[in-house]
């Protein structure tokens, strides 16, 4: 009665299922992609999004309190804290599909050896972003690279943070380098692009803290940025506002983004972003789950155009007609109290269908001209001209004078500035502090060391803030697993 | 020889009351009749050499030749052996006094001394260890039931059931309570092992009612009842409402100094809301939600039955209607129900039958979506200030009240927001029963049963917070399900002198389908179509569809050998194949021994006056669980999608690390008791002691997400149940005129976990409200509760210690348990348990003349339940109204309380699972009270057999120390695990009834 007790499920293959046409090696590859959404989706609490974490622990953020943002200003996160979670195991999740993917279509024998080579380089490529993402979250990590099958293999231990670059980050993204992808890919899959732009940032991140390699890493990245700026595919938008333009996904600037679409996945990270309950949305939910803190925005320099009303903040808006009555003043305009980031301000959606249709940006092409920038002023020991250019066009859209010191270090804490003000809030502002372990004060205005600066909220960075807790769950699961110092 | 009529009275020898539904059969024919509530028979003979045999359970059967009578009064005498009652086990029958293991039995016409309208609800508190809680009282939820403990983490506790043999049914509530004949409920391993793989959560074996030779039989039962709130927790009114609102306002200058002075809080003036204040600034409505939603309703339940047949063959014909309404507004539920069953003897050798139930229900549902602003939720923070629907005709919202977090007015939601759930159900069997020689046959059965299930449901287009994002939301899923068995076993009864033998040997083949689909639809142009054209809808979510299957393979046998009726030996095994397990463990084995010891019938007990019966029972066994998912142990690559190029792309993942180790978990019960019957048995006495321990627990065991995955099916971790039961039967009084019977089912059991997982750690199973709520810990119950103590408030004198916790005066204190200054996950702690210590059935019945009046009083003690509503309603304020306890919220004048002080929610609000939430869920509930009284049996030339009016009224008082409405609560948090939780229950009701069962 063997057959009797046989499963023959139906609806899912196994592991174990042979596959072989190209439509197939296209989803394992696109499998690699779905955990991007961890990027700026998820999170605990009510308005809380994996993308605040980052910015709650810079100190120049803030939240509501169900997002728990106090305990990452406050600095009384632990192991067990909201977001830690869905960092580590959205990381890992993309990984072992990658890795999935990688395997799969080793095995697919029907594709041609271009087609193989271009979706092995998409894998890999995703596969050190989802890395990069975790070095500098966690420090060292367990290194996985095949399909975990048995569960005598699970507990896999930390391998040091270099290891990780040296063997998985920097070789799967040289391979990926190797390929024929086209230098855009509009439907939001890695191209040629978007893998020198992560060259250039594993390169320029691994050049600092904490595995310090210095200018021949300067060197890497350098080469790196410069290959996209030749090129000519990218160029900066004319506005700040043209970012938020649902028609502009994935074009001009932007490198590679978390996609989005209205009717399908919406961005998150809209409704997030609203002050809340004020009644300016037909959002359900304006949650006030990541709102910048006054200190910041106000130490942007004078005149600097990204600090101004309705560019990258907001401090008042329409009330909305479901919520005030017709003859209310706030209908025409309601002062929020505050400043509110404009990034994700999907007009559209806020003021008829609460569906963000703007997707969320991990590269863009003023970050490429500031890694330039950074990277080869290192390499030179002074700024070159086209460095200067980069910078310089960054500042003149933000209707800035030109900087024109030739001092390296005068030169790189400018472009460090630079980053604070055009990437923020954008997942960078927090890695920068890690990687430069300096910290810009909003109040001083100078550069504090990392340990020991104080954020407006009156705590002190301590070296142990310098890396996340491992999720709780995973050094209960896995053993071998040590829990980082302070933690 | 002519024919002639017998008349007569049949009564009890002890104290000379009329005993009614006696059966007095001729001897030797098929004729028969039963008495009336008076006692009284009529039966025509065909001469004086006919002789009547009178039977009922319980006595002792006489036999009477008529001579030249035409009056045969009868006494029947109490057999004292009434142990002799037949209990239904697995595949067959015993009598009660050859029982080895412990089975608790009750009557169908037990179960309908109360107006219940599932089985589950009927068997509350009857049987000592069985536990059964209502998870909702809205209309179609069904009751959970678990019998001697929790004993499982991932697999399901839910009992097995058994209709008319057919094992396993899905839904035993489809079963109006008027057609049981008998409920009998499996315990320990001697009992249940005959169902190995599937008996470890226990048995309920039903079997419902059938025709029987020689009489006619025709009943009808009917019930209404008038449902009304058993409580009422208040809402705000519209000036309290306001009070608060404002007190918020006002605090937000102390709780967010610089948001403050920033202007982020700018309240709503009255005098810019004229349509809510009139001139002078007072509110226009003062509407209270909780009235507004649940209101009284009614119910009505019938049933008519004619149950009968000849010589060789025996039918019934039964149908059903109940139509149940809802507290809630516009929940819920009507069935129809028909069943038919024939038994025919067609040769001497051979017996075939079977039967036909169809049972057609429709539930409706309004109060889904919890954890959401759905309507229970909305009773309580829809303000007050707002009306349901304005002068104009349009609907209040929360949003008139700009600032609100925006959820509808409730009324609207009931209203606009539906699900309704169609299923049909249909219970099949047909027999046969060959007899080889006297000793030994062969009974084959073919059984079945099919389910359609739907889901409608429509949420409208501009319900705010539910649907209003999606411009109106329709789904339809529908789930096909069959299941068939096919059984054939022998039945061997021998005795030879003082050596009986009765032995069973069978094999079962048993499998379940299942087919379904689900479809989204959404972005309609009017709330006109709802879910009836979905096509409509302009925006479609992808659909859905998925098919499964299990079976399971099985080969059985018993054996029972009784020596001179003292000595009784049960063996028990089952060999069950199951496809669910791996490749590697497909196939165990279940083996139980039993053994009991009449005392009694021991020589030198023979002629005791006091202790009348005795025996000893021992028994310990093996069974398993099997009620994992399916495919548990394979590695699926998954598919599902991801937006690329503006659309959906499918791609392939890797869905589940499987595991081809799989197997059975198992649980080895031991279980001592002892059945006690004093003064002729007017006293009965069943005790039990019971050891369960449950092994190689199938958990959804964690394993580090550094696979890319969560967690593994796996065989790690071991708990253990013990427990003591106690039933109690008395006759306190029996006299002619007045009977006193008191019936008691104690039940304490004790759970503790053994093992857990790979490394021993705890694990947070969920539901996660806020963080974790449940922990999962070696040495410690399934369902213990976990999270912050509260100590209060901090108090003005504290606010130097408060800062060091970045608190003011005013903020909740938590307890820093671990003294690093800080509040975090470290100092969250075991704050209460889920399952109660012991519980305690208590009835009474009285019998005065035509009067009959009992009452039953259920105890439940030493439980929790997680009042998680204080969440929203009582943790913030000002975007949304609360409950009435913020009005003992914390002011410099009112220091010494557990609620902060009111502040507008953005400036700050502390909300954690904690002991304040986790409240005393112990009850004592008047769980059922009847008066009966049967009419003279004679109207007319109408004789009936039985004709009783009755008044009852169920859940007729409760004592409790519980906050919210009813501490025997759940909402929608799922989980097994977690019972005793609650999020914005449904209230429970209190139902009065009025009754008349007619029998002719």
């Amino acid at each position: 009665c063997n057959d009797f007790l046989t499963e023959n499920p139906t609806g899912q293959l196994t592991t174990g299922s042979s596959v072989s046409s190209p439509e197939i090696a296209r989803a394992f590859v696109d499998g690699s992609y779905s955990q991007i959404t961890t990027f700026n989706n998820g999170g605990g609490g009510w308005g809380g999004n994996n993308a605040s974490l980052v910015e709650f622990m810079t100190g120049k953020a803030d939240g509501n309190s169900q997002t728990e943002a106090f305990k990452f200003f406050n600095l009384e996160y632990d192991a067990r804290a909201f977001y830690v979670d869905g960092w580590w195991s959205g990381m890992y999740s993309g990984i072992a599909r990658a890795n999935l993917a990688i395997q799969k279509i080793g095995e697919i024998s029907t594709l041609p050896a271009a087609t193989k080579t271009n979706m092995i380089a998409e894998a890999r490529a995703m596969r050190a972003l989802y890395y990069f993402q975790l070095v500098r979250m966690f420090g060292d990590v367990p290194k996985i690279t095949t399909l975990i099958t048995s569960l005598d293999d699970v507990q896999t231990p930390r391998s040091p943070v270099k290891e990780i670059y040296d063997e998985i980050i920097i070789p799967d993204l040289l391979e990926a380098e190797k390929s024929t992808l086209p230098w855009r890919d509009t439907a939001g899959r890695m191209s040629m692009g978007a893998i020198k732009a992560l060259l250039a940032h594993v390169y320029l991140t691994y050049a600092g803290f904490p595995v310090s390699a210095g200018v021949p890493a300067y060197t890497e990245s350098a080469k790196r940025s410069k290959e996209i700026i030749d090129n000519g595919t990218y160029s900066l938008f004319a506005e700040y506002t043209d970012m938020i333009v649902p028609a502009n996904r994935n074009q001009t600037e932007f490198i590679f983004q978390v996609q989005h679409e209205k009717d399908i996945r919406n961005n998150g990270l809209t409704p997030v972003t609203l002050p809340a309950f004020t009644g300016i949305a037909s959002y359900s939910d304006e949650y006030g789950g990541l709102l910048p803190r006054k200190e910041f925005v106000e130490s942007f320099e004078k005149g600097d155009k990204r600090a101004k009303e309705k560019q990258f903040f907001y401090t008042y808006y329409k009330g909305h007609p479901s919520d005030y009555p017709a003859g209310d003043p706030r209908r025409d305009s309601l002062n929020l109290g505050g400043y509110y980031i404009y990034k994700w301000f999907d007009k559209q959606a806020i003021d008829n269908d609460a569906k963000a249709n703007i997707n969320y940006t991990i590269y863009r092409y003023a970050e490429i001209l500031l890694m330039y920038a950074e990277a080869s002023n290192r390499v030179e020991g002074k700024p070159n001209a086209q460095a200067q250019k980069a910078l310089n066009d960054v500042r003149k859209r933000a209707q800035l004078p030109a900087v024109t010191t030739t001092n390296v270090d005068e030169f790189e804490k400018a472009v460090w500035a630079e980053r604070y003000f055009e990437l923020c809030y954008e997942g960078k502002m927090w890695f920068d502090m890690i990687r430069t372990r300096k910290v810009r004060n909003d109040l001083t205005k100078q550069w504090d060391n990392f340990v020991g600066h104080k954020t407006v909220y009156g705590k002190t960075f301590a070296e142990k803030n310098l890396l996340l807790p491992i999720p709780q769950r995973e050094t209960d699961n896995n053993k071998s697993l040590e829990q980082n110092v302070g933690f | 020889p002519k024919d002639k009529t017998i008349k007569g009275k049949i009564t009890d020898s002890e104290n000379g009351s009329a005993l009614p539904g006696v059966n007095v059969i001729v001897k030797g024919t098929s004729q028969g009749t039963s008495s009336n509530s008076d006692g009284n028979y009529e039966i025509n003979v065909n001469d004086n050499s006919a002789v009547l045999v009178f039977s009922f359970v319980g006595y002792e059967k006489v036999e009477v030749p008529v001579g030249d009578r035409t009056t045969v009064d009868v006494t029947l005498k109490v057999d004292s052996k009434s142990m002799d009652e037949v209990v239904v086990i697995g595949y067959g029958t015993v009598r009660k006094s050859d029982l080895t293991g412990s089975v608790g039995a009750i009557k169908g016409e037990k179960l309908l001394d109360r107006q219940a309208t599932n089985v589950a609800q009927s068997l509350q508190g009857r049987i000592p260890g069985v536990d059964v809680a209502v998870n909702s009282s809205a209309p179609g939820y069904q009751p959970r039931v678990r019998i001697r403990g929790v004993g499982s983490i991932n697999s399901s506790l839910e009992p097995l059931y058994v209709i008319d043999g057919i094992v396993g049914v899905s839904n035993p509530n489809l079963l109006n309570p008027n057609d049981i004949e008998s409920l009998e409920v499996l315990k320990d391993a001697s009992a249940t092992a005959i169902y190995g793989a599937r008996g470890a959560n226990g048995v309920i074996i039903i079997t419902t009612k059938r025709g029987k030779s020689g009489t006619t039989q025709i009943s009808y039962d009917v019930w209404g009842s008038y449902i009304t709130p058993a409580s009422r927790l208040g809402t705000l009114s519209a000036d309290e409402f306001m009070q608060v609102y404002n007190t918020a306002y006002d605090n937000a200058a102390k709780f967010d100094e610089q948001g403050f002075k920033d202007g982020k809080y700018v309240r709503n003036l009255p005098a810019n809301f004229p349509n809510l204040f009139d001139a002078n600034g007072k509110p226009k409505y003062n509407t209270d939600w909780e009235k507004e939603i649940y209101k009284p309703t009614w119910a009505q339940n019938h049933e008519l039955a004619v149950r009968g047949g000849g010589e060789k063959s025996a039918y019934s014909i039964s149908v059903g209607y109940t139509d149940q309404g809802g507290l809630m507004r516009n929940s819920n539920l009507t069935r129809y129900s028909a069943k038919l069953t024939l038994d025919n003897d067609a040769t001497k050798w051979l017996k075939v039958g079977g039967s036909i139930f169809i049972n057609k229900a429709l539930i409706k549902e309004v109060d889904g979506g919890s954890g959401g602003l759905n309507v229970p939720r909305m009773v309580f923070e829809a303000v007050p200030i707002l009306p349901i629907k304005y002068p104009d005709g349009s609907w209040g919202r929360n949003k008139d009240w700009p600032g609100m977090e925006g959820g509808e007015n409730p009324v609207r939601i009931a209203d606009q927001r539906t699900q309704t759930n169609p299923r049909t159900e249909i219970l099949g069997s047909l027999y046969s029963n060959i007899k080889f020689t006297p000793d030994l046959s062969l009974r084959t059965n073919y059984s079945y049963e099919l389910r359609f299930d739907k889901n409608n449901f429509y949420s409208g287009r501009d319900l705010n917070a539910l649907s209003a994002d999606q411009k109106g939301s329709a789904s339809i899923s529908a789930n096909n399900e069959f299941y068939w068995q096919f059984e054939n076993y022998f039945n061997y009864n021998k005795t030879i002198g003082d050596h009986n033998i009765s032995a069973l040997l069978g094999l079962s083949w048993q499998k379940r389908s299942w087919e379904n689909f689900g479809v989204t639809a959404q972005n309609f142009i009017d709330d006109f179509w709802g879910w009836h054209n979905i096509n409509v809808g302009n925006t479609l979510v992808k659909p859905n569809s998925s098919d499964q299957e299990w079976s399971l393979n099985s080969y059985f046998g018993r054996l029972n050998y009784s020596f001179k009726d003292r000595y009784l030996l049960t063996f028990t095994g089952r060999y069950d194949g199951a496809s669910k397990f791996g490749v590697n463990n497909k196939y165990a084995f279940f083996p139980s021994a039993a053994i009991a010891w009449n005392v009694t019938n021991e020589e030198f007990l023979k002629s005791n006056a006091t202790l009348t019966n005795l025996k000893i029972r021992a028994s310990y066994g093996k069974t398993g669980n099997q009620e994992i998912g399916q495919y548990a142990s394979q590695q699926f690559l998954g598919t599902s999608d991801v937006l690329l190029g503006g659309s959906r792309q499918t791609f392939v993942w890797r869905s589940s690390f499987g595991n081809p180790d799989l197997r059975w978990e198992y649980t080895n019960q031991l279980d001592i008791g002892a059945d006690i019957g004093l003064f002729n048995n007017r006293i009965d006495l069943t005790f039990d002691y019971y050891k369960k321990v449950t092994k190689d627990l199938l958990l959804n065991a964690p394993i580090p997400w550094s696979t890319g995955l969560g967690s593994v099916t796996q065989n790690i971790g071991s708990v253990q149940n013990t427990g003591i039961e106690i039933g109690v039967n008395s006759r306190n009084i029996s006299t002619e005129k007045f009977t006193w019977s008191t019936n008691v089912a104690f039940s304490a059991n004790k759970n503790k976990i053994l093992k857990l997982g790979r490394n021993g750690d705890d694990i947070f199973p969920g539901p996660n409200f806020l963080g974790n709520t449940n922990i999962l810990r070696i040495g410690h119950a399934i369902g213990t509760l976990w999270g912050y103590r509260r100590l209060g408030t901090w108090g003005t004198a504290e606010a130097d210690e408060a800062a060091k916790y970045n608190r003011l005066p005013g903020d909740l204190k938590w307890e820093d348990i671990n003294k690093d200054g800080k509040i975090d996950g470290k100092d969250e702690t075991i704050i209460g348990r889920s399952y109660p210590k012991w519980n305690l059935n208590v009835s009474n019945t009285f019998q005065l003349g035509k009067f009959d009046l009992s009452f039953d009083i259920r105890i439940v003690m030493g439980v929790n339940t997680v009042n998680a509503t204080k969440h929203s309603v009582e943790d913030r304020q000002a975007i949304a109204s609360s409950s009435r306890s913020v009005l003992n919220a914390w002011t410099p004048e009112n220091q010494n309380t557990h609620i902060a002080q009111i502040r507008h929610y953005n400036a700050g609000y502390d909300t954690h699972m904690d002991d304040w939430w986790v409240e005393d869920g112990s009850f004592i509930r008047g769980q059922n009270i009847v008066l009966g009284y049967s009419l003279p049996t004679k109207f007319g030339k109408v004789n009936f057999q039985r004709l009783r009016i009755y008044a009852s009224a169920q859940n007729f008082f409760l004592i409790d120390n519980y906050s919210g409405y009813d501490p025997e609560a759940l909402t929608g948090f799922g989980g097994q695990l977690n019972a005793n939780m609650e999020f914005f229950q449904y209230p429970r009701p209190r139902t009065y009834n009025l009754g008349l069962n007619i029998v002719f």
